[in-house]
């Protein structure tokens, strides 16, 4: 561009000259084109800044992890000017470690049209996916002059976590509760107050549970088959903390996401709805939603890649039971960067529960030093090594 | 291939990028690329066609015209196989041109000799042996192969390659041919092909560093995606299209608003095409300050450039511009110097201006009394003054410098500067009031006295007045003596006494800093021819110091001649050496040069002042106006340096000594032309001129005056050459109007821009070859070339391989270069895999070219970034290493 600037100049001075020295018509007519030339060009380039309407879309606001996703960077040129080259610097980055990266685009831009630039991004890690134009620069044909327009232009997209199967089991004792209101589908048991099934009787079946009504019209004897109560005391804590600036950071967050999503599911599956208890940065409080169906987990999951905040300085743990201490559970799963003897001794001293679960996300497998702690089960996980590490998890 | 952006976000963009419009429309990009070329190709043709009257069979030529321009249009806009039509066209031109070579060398000299005596103006024929048989014919020949080469070229480099250095180096030539030899042109046509070359400028700026290959859509490479060329949404054309537009558009308005005004050239631009002809004839390398200056000048902007450098011109040359216009209530008795500046400072060949710090304390003085030099003359009210007399200037030049009489009546608009000039805000036109000093009238009464001064006896002052002037005493030690003039009642006068006072102290000044001169051999010489008056010079008395100024002046006007073109200076050579003792040839700079260094050795302080004189002729009757007033012109031939010495008791007076004035009366013009030897005997001055014509210049008689002061002092005034405003000085060879010759010096600057041109292309094929040879082909020869490189890399850094062993190489480069030019080990690995690949039997990976490639790329990088502005220009175009 600078030499094209050195160029012209060189050419509006060698027409000066040659106006003075060249007695003929044209000299005058070349001076009036050197100069026309760059006040139109610079018209040009400068009414197309303003003119140049342009956003990013996405198709959906969230995706899946590992799927590509199209994104989309609209142009709507409604002057008659086109322009050969713009340059459209695109950044994008994953919002919990924050690392940068860029694209550079060039492309043409026709006059009075609409143009959709789509291209597709994948991501190996669950988060916010914020992408933005730095700017876009067009220039002129000459490339004399340039502006810059578009800056700061964004849009986001959420890349859900997926789930992993994961062989867990769910204690029996802990499966009941016959002070429920909420019957599983699935299983039968002793609870009267709600009938889960009737079948015809069988030789063995209780007298007390034969159902006279039914039996009469269908002159045989039918027998109801009675609810279990299930227990939907289980909680699930997300300490999202991880590592900052680090290679970890994303691959951890990841896995804990993925590892809440994964138990979660694993719960519902077994129809087991639960609490998740989680701190939520937009609010500044901790929150404890109720999963009962995938539709609210999934809900949940998007609130919660949102708005985590791995940088939450203090320990959750500690926070959230500085706020409300004595909980009552069936079980009670931490979901953890941390495993260090303060939070067990929070989780230890506060929770109420037979079964105490800390589920303890690494980096890499060479991270050790973990306290042993007696009555909480200490479940290493390596980052992407989900199923290997989580199976034969006790809720 | 699908390329990988894994990175710590974990996020990866895919290579496909598509690209969709709303509202699609036809791809014309190759009709508009056709377009364009042939708007240069109408455009060139037609611009030769009406430029030059030439005898051809036009319709012939128009029908292989349109031949070739659809033959080579089709083939590039179709590409590909279609191609195949410049090879076969060129195997059949080439063989028609063998079968008709006479007549296309016949058609070609013909055509040449057409243009030359356009060229030239003349009937000559350059080439003289050309057969006039056959001349319609061979001419048609000759141009329908020039129309095939034409097209051929327009339409490959416009539509298939577009390529706007060879365009132009094929197109330009003949139009610049016309412009330098300032014949008419077409306009329309010409500003067809200048918008031609502006479009394919665009053309290839836009697509500059795109893939060719492939079809449209996008290419990768790293992080930046670019089109590829032939992506049909690119509007790269359509741009091109515009700017011809803008160009006819701008081209037609421009004829139509010449012709609906009937726009002329002005008087004005004639002047400055004169001006800017003779500057640019003129132009010197040597002298290229000035001539640069004198360019800028002629454009109408000055430049100003104080030139204060000794013996640097070869000659002085006028261009007869009025400089000042002055206009005095009054014709002077004497000559009227107005001086622009003064310098004490002698040494390396030029005047300088003194040191400020030198003027701190006797600045501070000034400031205190508010009494400067240059006040002390009028306050003193002498013998000298009986009438002052009103001055108004106006200056016509560019620069805001004041010019100054002698002798000037200070009022508030103007402000001393330190002994040697004033300050006052920036006018043009400006007036002095001023009394004329009279050397003659000076030098009789100028006798000075130690006086007592008693403030209790005369009782004339105020008890503040008394107390200044005794404080004054005190802080300078003076014990309340004063050096006085005889006749000046001081005692009777406060502001008389406060400038006695003050001169006296000044006096002192002067003395310690205005009688220097260089201590060398150089002088030591000129002392030892000149030591007859130098040696003990009567300088006690104002008579007797200027009786031995005259002296002075006398033997240096008998020793050398006065010419405008005394050549210059050696630059070994002290300037005033050279000129008293060996050149002998000098103009007003050198005589008071060598007055100013030999009234110092004499013992007389003095400086050096330039400015601008008027001589007594220039105050006649054509000059007055109707108020008695007189307002003369005074051109850049009046511009004149001289010698000012100072008086005890009064102040620095202009002393001239050069050959023609005198500092009691300038009533001729400074002579233009060569003086011989003047042989002098102390009452008179006998003188012989001769002269050298120009037709420029008009001559007068010549006229011889002498005549004899009261006190003694000769002075001769000779009256040479009267000269016309607006004469152009005989050194100037002059040019003939109508005629655009463009000088010598655009030749250089063509040829200095030509030089860039290789330089660049140079370095682009380099670029280009080395870049194939690294990045494509065999992997092995890859690798060779790779280090290849890198080894000329390591050359430059002063490593050499020499006879060392290749590892011990690598550990030498390693132990110089590891951690400032790459990481530690790189290196090795890099001669490891060349190492492999030279002697191993395996091929290359690709992982395995990559880190070469990316290796040498660092090490180019890292030599680059680490080198000054100077160096990386070597590098980027005097080697083409990086």
């Amino acid at each position: 561009m600078i030499i094209m600037k050195i160029l012209f100049l060189i050419l509006i001075t060698a027409s000066i000259f040659f106006r003075i020295l060249y007695i003929w018509d044209f000299s005058i007519v070349l001076l009036v084109i050197s100069c026309v030339i760059p006040i139109f060009l610079f018209i040009w380039v400068t009414y197309l800044k303003y003119a140049l309407k342009i956003n990013f879309s996405v198709s959906e606001k969230t995706a899946e992890k590992g799927q590509p996703f199209t994104v989309t960077l609209n142009v709507e040129n409604k002057s008659i000017f086109p322009v050969p080259k713009a340059e459209a610097v695109i950044e994008y980055q994953n919002t919990i470690n924050g690392d940068i990266n860029t694209v550079e685009l060039y492309f043409p831009i026709q006059s009075r049209n609409c143009q959709k630039i789509d291209f597709q991004l994948t991501s190996k890690f669950c988060g916010k996916i914020k992408i933005r134009t730095d700017f876009v620069m067009i220039y002129d044909p000459i490339r004399l002059f340039k502006a810059n327009t578009a800056r700061n232009i964004q849009t986001e997209i959420t890349i859900m976590p997926a789930y992993q199967e994961i062989n867990g089991y769910i204690s029996d004792s802990c499966y009941m509760d016959e002070e429920s209101s909420k019957f599983s589908q699935t299983k039968q048991g002793d609870d009267p107050s709600e009938v889960f099934d009737f079948h015809e009787y069988r030789t063995g079946d209780k007298p007390s549970r034969i159902h006279w009504k039914l039996s009469s019209k269908k002159d045989e004897f039918i027998v109801k088959e009675l609810s279990m109560p299930i227990n939907e005391k289980t909680i699930l804590f997300a300490d999202t903390r991880c590592y900052e600036n680090s290679e970890y950071t994303l691959p951890v967050f990841d896995t804990i996401m993925e590892t809440l999503m994964s138990v979660s599911v694993f719960l519902l599956e077994n129809e087991h709805p639960h609490y998740i208890i989680s701190y939520d940065s937009k609010s500044g409080k901790f929150t404890d939603t109720y999963i009962d169906d995938v539709k609210t987990l999934c809900n949940f999951m998007f609130n919660a890649v949102n708005n985590s905040d791995i940088r939450y300085n203090k320990n959750p743990v500690a926070e959230f039971f500085a706020e409300c201490s004595d909980i009552s559970c069936s079980s009670f799963t931490c979901i953890s960067h941390e495993a260090d003897t303060e939070t067990m001794m929070y989780i230890n001293q506060n929770v109420s529960s037979g079964i105490k679960n800390l589920v303890y996300v690494s980096g890499n497998s060479d991270e050790k030093n973990i306290p042993d702690f007696e009555e909480i089960n200490i479940i290493p996980v390596t980052a992407g090594k989900i199923p290997q590490s989580v199976t034969g998890i006790e809720l | 291939m699908k390329k990988e952006n894994i990175n710590l976000s974990g996020i990866k963009i895919n290579d496909s990028i598509t690209m969709s419009v709303r509202h699609k429309r036809k791809n014309l990009r190759e009709l508009e690329s056709l377009f364009i070329a042939l708007c240069g190709y109408s455009g060139i043709i037609m611009f030769f066609l009406n430029t030059f009257t030439i005898p051809f069979d036009i319709q012939t030529v128009l029908i292989f015209s349109v031949i070739f321009a659809l033959l080579y249009g089709t083939a590039t806009a179709l590409r590909g196989k279609a191609m195949i039509i410049f090879p076969v066209t060129f195997a059949l031109m080439g063989f028609g041109a063998f079968r008709y070579y006479s007549q296309i060398k016949s058609g070609f000299c013909l055509v040449f000799n057409i243009m030359y005596k356009k060229f030239t103006d003349t009937g000559i024929n350059y080439f003289k042996s050309v057969s006039p048989l056959h001349t319609e014919h061979n001419i048609t020949i000759f141009l329908i192969f020039a129309v095939w080469i034409l097209s051929a070229v327009i339409f490959f480099f416009t539509v298939y390659r577009p390529n706007i250095l060879v365009i132009v180096a094929v197109t330009f030539p003949i139009i610049e041919m016309c412009l330098y030899y300032g014949i008419e042109v077409p306009v329309i046509w010409t500003v067809l092909t200048a918008g031609y070359w502006f479009a394919l400028l665009s053309v290839c700026t836009s697509d500059l560093g795109e893939y060719y290959g492939g079809g449209g859509g996008f290419t990768r490479k790293d992080d930046v995606f670019f089109p590829k060329r032939k992506m049909k949404f690119k509007v790269t054309e359509k741009c091109g299209i515009w700017i011809i537009a803008v160009s006819m558009i701008s081209a037609v308005a421009t004829n139509i608003i010449i012709d609906i005004t009937g726009y002329e050239r002005t008087d004005k631009i004639k002047q400055q095409r004169k001006e800017l002809k003779t500057a640019i004839n003129s132009f010197s390398m040597e002298d290229f300050a000035s001539s640069v200056s004198d360019i800028t000048e002629s454009l109408g902007f000055s430049f100003e450039y104080q030139d204060n450098r000794l013996g640097k011109f070869n000659k002085i040359t006028y261009k007869g511009k009025t400089d000042l216009i002055i206009t005095l209530d009054e014709a002077p008795e004497n000559g009227l110097y107005l001086k622009g500046f003064t310098a004490s400072e002698y040494g390396d060949n030029e005047w300088l201006e003194p040191d400020s710090e030198k003027y701190s304390n006797i600045n501070a003085m000034f400031e205190k009394y508010n009494i400067y030099p240059q006040q002390i003359p009028y306050m003193t009210d002498t013998f000298a003054y009986e009438k002052s007399c009103k001055i108004k200037i106006s200056s016509q030049k560019k620069s805001r410098k004041y010019y100054v009489p002698y002798a000037v009546v200070p009022d508030e608009s103007f402000s001393f500067i330190d002994d040697k000039s004033i300050t006052r805000n920036r006018d043009k036109t400006y007036s002095f009031e001023f009394y004329s000093p009279d050397i003659k009238k000076i030098s009789e009464n100028l006798n000075l006295t130690n006086i007592k001064i008693d403030l209790d006896y005369y009782h004339q002052f105020t008890d503040e007045q008394n107390q200044t002037i005794r404080d004054f005493s005190d802080t300078y030690n003076m014990n309340m003596l004063l050096s006085n003039r005889e006749n000046l009642p001081v005692l009777l006068n406060y502001n008389s006494m406060m400038a006695m006072l003050i001169e006296n102290q000044y006096r002192n000044f002067v003395y310690e800093n205005y009688l220097s001169y260089p201590d060398n051999d150089d002088f030591k010489e000129i002392y030892n021819e000149y030591s007859d008056i130098l040696e003990n010079a009567p300088v006690s008395t104002t008579y007797k110091r200027l009786e031995t100024l005259q002296k002075i002046k006398d033997k240096i006007n008998s020793e050398v001649e006065y010419t405008l073109e005394p050549g210059k200076t050696p630059s070994t050579r002290d300037f005033t050496n050279y000129f008293l003792l060996e050149n002998k040839k000098g103009y007003c700079v050198h005589y008071a040069t060598a007055g100013v260094m030999l009234a110092r050795m004499a013992g007389i302080p003095a400086r050096y002042a330039t400015g601008y004189v008027s001589v007594g002729d220039d105050y006649n009757e054509s000059n007055k106006n109707p108020d008695g007033s007189y307002t003369v012109k005074l051109p850049d031939s009046r511009s004149h340096a001289w010698a000012e010495i100072y008086l005890d008791g009064y102040g620095w007076i202009p002393f001239e000594f050069t050959a023609g004035y005198s500092s009691l009366t300038i009533d001729s013009e400074h002579p233009e032309s060569v003086t011989t030897a003047v042989t002098e005997t102390p009452s008179e001055i006998t003188a012989t001129t001769t002269v050298l014509t120009s037709s420029s210049i008009t001559q007068s008689a010549l006229t011889k005056n002498s005549g004899t002061s009261k006190t003694g002092i000769t002075s001769t005034v000779i009256t040479s050459l009267k000269i016309t405003e607006n004469t152009v000085s005989s050194a100037i060879i002059p040019v003939p109007d109508g005629n655009g010759n463009i000088s010598d010096s655009f030749k250089k600057i063509f040829a200095v821009i030509f030089v860039f041109l290789l330089i660049f292309a140079r370095r682009w094929i380099i670029i280009g070859i080395r870049s194939k040879r690294l990045n494509s082909g065999n992997s092995g020869k890859r690798v060779i070339n790779n280090y290849r490189y890198v080894i000329k890399l390591l050359k430059y850094l002063k490593l050499k391989q020499d006879n060392l062993q290749y590892s011990e190489f690598s550990d030498v480069v390693e132990e110089k270069l590891s951690g400032e030019y790459f990481k530690e080990g790189c290196f090795s690995s890099f001669s490891g895999i060349a190492m492999k690949s030279a002697f191993g039997n395996s091929e290359p990976t690709k992982e395995e070219l990559e880190f070469l490639s990316a290796f040498s790329k660092e090490l180019a990088g890292n030599i680059y970034r680490k080198s000054n502005i100077f160096v990386r220009i070597y590098l980027k175009l005097i080697s083409v290493l990086i």
